[in-house]
């Protein structure tokens, strides 16, 4: 049953995100989603290949469950929480919003064990969770900075 | 990162060929905008990296890349090497202006070279199939280089109609 509430997630997700008005342009957005997919999975790849502390399922449904996951889910809440972050101007509302980020994140790490999307080993525990979603999320907040910089210099220039 | 078990032809092929295309990307006249250059860097290094994740790893597991099953360094920078050639792709369609049936032969023909090109990463075992074959390849590269074109035409409109005042 999970699995098709994964998928009916990322649905509505990318629905409500289609519809709703957006501050980030969209080559940001195209940007944003294809940079997150690229740190995601090189750092998903070190925890499963390398390290063993999640085992991805060889089933297929929880196979595909996991990769409506990685490809829709983490990439469109990254996205969303940046076009939220984009239209705060106080830094305190944008660590709020940054923590209740993390906090949805962690909850989504939490439930996908919980159904067995994802098994994590017993050396695996959260602050392991918080800790990447964190970094996740620095790493492409300054990235997206960057390009963004780099899009308005040119913008302007044309 | 895990460091390869052996540094043999595999490595030095990613080597040589990831700096050759990354010269070769800067001797070549610039002809893209820095903004659509590096977001046709990412589609191109994205791309592959899910096609690879979703056969590559079970439960499909059609081919190995390089040495171990683990996350080795080199697996990482053969991702930049798949970008520079969707990159040369899109330059010789914007340069030579490609349109109808030129632009179908040339997508066909690419997709010939690709295969070609597969075909020596598989005697330099930077790939080692597991019941997948070049066969295969073909019609997925006709996809792929299809989205490329597909996604270089839509982000140039985009940015060719985007305003300063679109930007916060």
């Amino acid at each position: 049953m999970f699995p098709s509430l994964i998928f009916s997630y990322g649905i509505v997700l990318m629905l409500a995100f289609i519809l709703k008005k957006k501050k980030m342009h969209m080559l940001e957005i195209v940007f944003v989603w294809m940079i997150s997919i690229f740190i995601y999975n090189n750092l998903a790849f070190l925890a499963v290949l390398n390290y063993s502390l999640i085992k991805i399922p060889d089933h297929n449904h929880g196979f595909l469950a996991y990769e409506n996951f990685r490809l829709l889910i983490v990439p469109l809440s990254i996205i969303w929480f940046l076009d939220v972050n984009s239209s705060f101007s106080s830094l305190g509302r944008k660590v709020i919003n940054t923590l209740g980020f993390i906090l949805l994140m962690c909850s989504f790490d939490y439930l996908l064990e919980k159904f067995r999307i994802v098994t994590y080993t017993e050396s695996w525990n959260m602050n392991y969770s918080i800790g990447f979603y964190l970094g996740l999320t620095l790493c492409i907040y300054v990235i997206n900075a960057f390009f963004h910089k780099l899009f308005k210099k040119e913008v302007l220039q044309k | 990162m895990n460091s390869p078990q052996k540094f043999d032809i595999n490595e030095w092929f990613i080597i040589i060929g990831l700096l050759g295309s990354i010269i070769l990307m800067i001797l070549l006249p610039k002809r893209f905008p820095h903004t659509i250059t590096v977001l046709i860097l990412m589609f191109c290094m994205v791309t592959p990296i899910i096609l690879d994740t979703m056969i590559a790893t079970k439960p499909f597991d059609f081919y190995d890349i390089n040495d171990t099953s683990k996350f080795e360094l080199f697996d990482f920078l053969l991702w930049f090497f798949y970008a520079p050639f969707g990159y040369f792709f899109l330059y010789g369609l914007d340069k030579w202006n490609l349109r109808s049936l030129r632009l179908l032969i040339y997508i066909i023909v690419s997709s010939m070279v690709a295969v070609g090109f597969e075909f020596l990463t598989l005697k330099a075992h930077i790939f080692t199939f597991n019941g997948w074959h070049s066969f295969y390849s073909f019609p997925i590269y006709l996809v792929v280089q299809s989205a490329y074109i597909a996604f270089y035409i839509w982000i140039k409109n985009l940015f060719l109609s985007t305003n300063p005042s679109d930007l916060s």
